[in-house]
């Protein structure tokens, strides 16, 4: 909508408080507005403009409760409205480091890759302690920092959502429900799904535009095919039970991933060049499509064939984690 | 509030082109919203077809009734669908609050200092997880629909997945426009708590033009067929349940 762009330099004063900042730069913009990087009296931070006052409201709200629940969120700093530029609503949060996971981890090597999972799922074990649940988990609201080590930090709370409410923002292709695996009701499973689809496209292909006007089983077939053709073997059964709600919150999820071995060789990372592996992340949109449809003919009756393969992949995979288990217990 | 459920009533206008069979669907939404019905619009392109004709009707329909217009790409239907709705259905209720704010304080949300404004918002937002929400999508089956209809029929499915997570009621109800054979209209799923999806699959499109005016009217139908079968039940009570203004 009427949005307007703030140039860099500009100064910003609060109605409120005594605040006073310039803006440095844009660092994005969103469905629900633009995040500048500012500099205030006590250093850089981070500027949310929203295009209302209660949507800034909203928005800080979850905020101040996730950023104290959470240290994977950003400290929330100040709310006010602009008097300088006037009808401007923001809030100021700490600036979080690092780039948005998928374009940082097609660059790390398996064991990095592995923790930055696992960093993910450890802050959102963190979250599901306090009845909440992320949500929007996608690529783009995980920040991960390589320097000085490895750090991944969660930005946009916009969509936290108390355990049993509504899911109300969300990315059709992280979202369980748009894939037939769930309902779109905030729960600790929820989020790992998310993590799961996420991991799933970052280390593959994101899906093709032509999912959206296929039915929920022609778009299980897409997503187990995706599954199978996961770089990371080992981490398919996982994978499984992540998206079919066998796995029943983060701590879970590490407690299962830890038994998964790090495989020493990743297909995409053993590239030296970046740029074309991100190429190789983005083209398959277009490209593969002649020979879905072929396969989109068949699916009605494969469909079938292929749920007992998800059956049989997260029988698989439990009987994996229960002889591990037993395996501990003896020890 | 209200000693009865309050409900939310919308419209869900989608379309790819633009009006030519009955009356002016502006008018038709401004009747919509003197009734309390907000009245949301999505037009899909594909390609360029929809045109400045029909993008700058969508955006009058919306206005007339109170509402918003998404212009979008068929892959972002499901979710648009689902954001419009979440999102006049948060407007209506931050009127409502802001009214009640008005009368018992004298002050609107925007004059509180932003940390109280952001606990209202808290209770908007509880509010919005527990009103009860009908619902009438008017979905465009003109012949240039033809390829959309798969994308539409999943979107509903999962506007669906989103009314069926919340806390409060929802009931929906499907009209396609035009309807098959000499309908202008036809009702595809009268309300229903949940989306009767079998109903979608005999949503196909037909001959004929492009009746908006007459859909929306169709919907008010609906909604006061509702109202009426409420009144009769209850016969109680006095007073208009609707929440929106």
């Amino acid at each position: 909508m009427g949005r307007r762009m703030l140039p860099p330099g500009t100064r910003i004063k609060g109605k409120w408080s005594n605040l006073s900042l310039d803006v440095v730069k844009l660092l994005g913009e969103g469905a629900n507005g633009a995040v500048y990087l500012v500099h205030t009296s006590r250093g850089r931070a981070a500027m949310k403009v929203c295009a209302t006052a209660q949507d800034a409201a909203m928005e800080w709200g979850l905020l101040e409760r996730a950023g104290k629940l959470c240290p994977r969120f950003p400290t929330p700093i100040a709310i006010d409205d602009g008097t300088e530029p006037s009808g401007l609503y923001f809030y100021v949060m700490e600036s979080v480091p690092g780039r948005p996971l998928q374009d940082v981890v097609p660059t790390l090597g398996s064991a990095d890759a592995r923790l930055t999972l696992k960093q993910a799922l450890q802050g959102l074990a963190v979250l599901h302690r306090t009845g909440y649940a992320f949500c929007d988990v996608k690529p783009e609201n995980l920040l991960v920092a390589v320097t000085p080590h490895l750090d991944v930090r969660f930005v946009d709370v916009g969509g936290v959502t108390a355990f049993g409410r509504s899911v109300r923002q969300f990315t059709p292709i992280y979202d369980r429900g748009f894939w037939g695996l769930g309902n779109r009701q905030a729960d600790a499973a929820y989020d790992v799904a998310a993590i799961a689809l996420v991991w799933l496209f970052t280390n593959g292909s994101k899906p093709p535009n032509s999912v959206f006007q296929q039915s929920v089983s022609e778009r299980q077939d897409w997503l187990l095919k995706a599954v199978r053709r996961h770089g990371d073997s080992a981490l398919c059964a996982w994978l499984v039970e992540a998206l079919t709600g066998q796995i029943r919150d983060a701590e879970d999820a590490l407690l299962r991933l830890a038994t998964v071995p790090v495989t020493t060789r990743r297909s995409r990372s053993s590239a030296p060049h970046k740029p074309a592996a991100n190429a190789a992340a983005s083209a398959p949109v277009s490209t593969p499509a002649p020979r879905r449809k072929a396969g989109a003919r068949r699916s009605a009756v494969k469909s079938r064939r292929d749920w007992s393969e998800w059956l049989m992949w997260l029988s698989l995979g439990t009987a994996a984690v229960m002889a591990v288990a037993a395996w501990g217990q003896l020890l | 509030m209200a000693d009865h459920t309050p409900s939310i009533r919308q419209i869900l206008v989608i379309t790819d082109g633009f009006s030519n069979v009955g009356e002016d669907p502006v008018e038709a939404s401004a009747r919509a919203r003197r009734r309390g019905v907000t009245v949301n619009v999505v037009g899909v392109v594909d390609g360029g077809e929809m045109g400045q004709k029909g993008q700058d009707e969508a955006m009058s329909i919306a206005d007339a009734g109170g509402g918003m217009c998404r212009i979008v790409r068929p892959a972002e239907l499901s979710a648009t669908a689902q954001m419009l709705t979440h999102q006049t259905m948060q407007l209506t209720l931050q009127q409502v609050v802001s009214e009640q704010l008005q009368e018992v304080i004298g002050k609107d949300t925007i004059d509180l200092p932003p940390a109280q404004r952001s606990k209202v918002m808290q209770v908007v937002d509880r509010l919005e997880e527990a009103v009860r929400l009908e619902l009438v999508v008017c979905v465009d089956t003109s012949a240039s629909m033809k390829d959309k209809m798969g994308t539409v029929r999943e979107a509903l499915r999962d506007l669906n997945l989103s009314l069926q997570a919340r806390e409060g009621e929802s009931e929906v109800a499907v009209i396609a426009f035009p309807g098959s054979g000499d309908e202008i209209t036809r009702v595809i799923s009268e309300f229903t708590p949940e989306l009767n999806l079998d109903a979608l699959s005999g949503m196909l499109t037909a001959r004929g033009g492009t009746p908006t005016g007459p859909a929306i009217d169709a919907a008010i139908v609906q909604f006061d067929a509702k109202r009426r079968r409420a009144a009769d039940e209850e016969d109680g009570p006095r007073g208009s349940d609707a929440t929106g203004s």
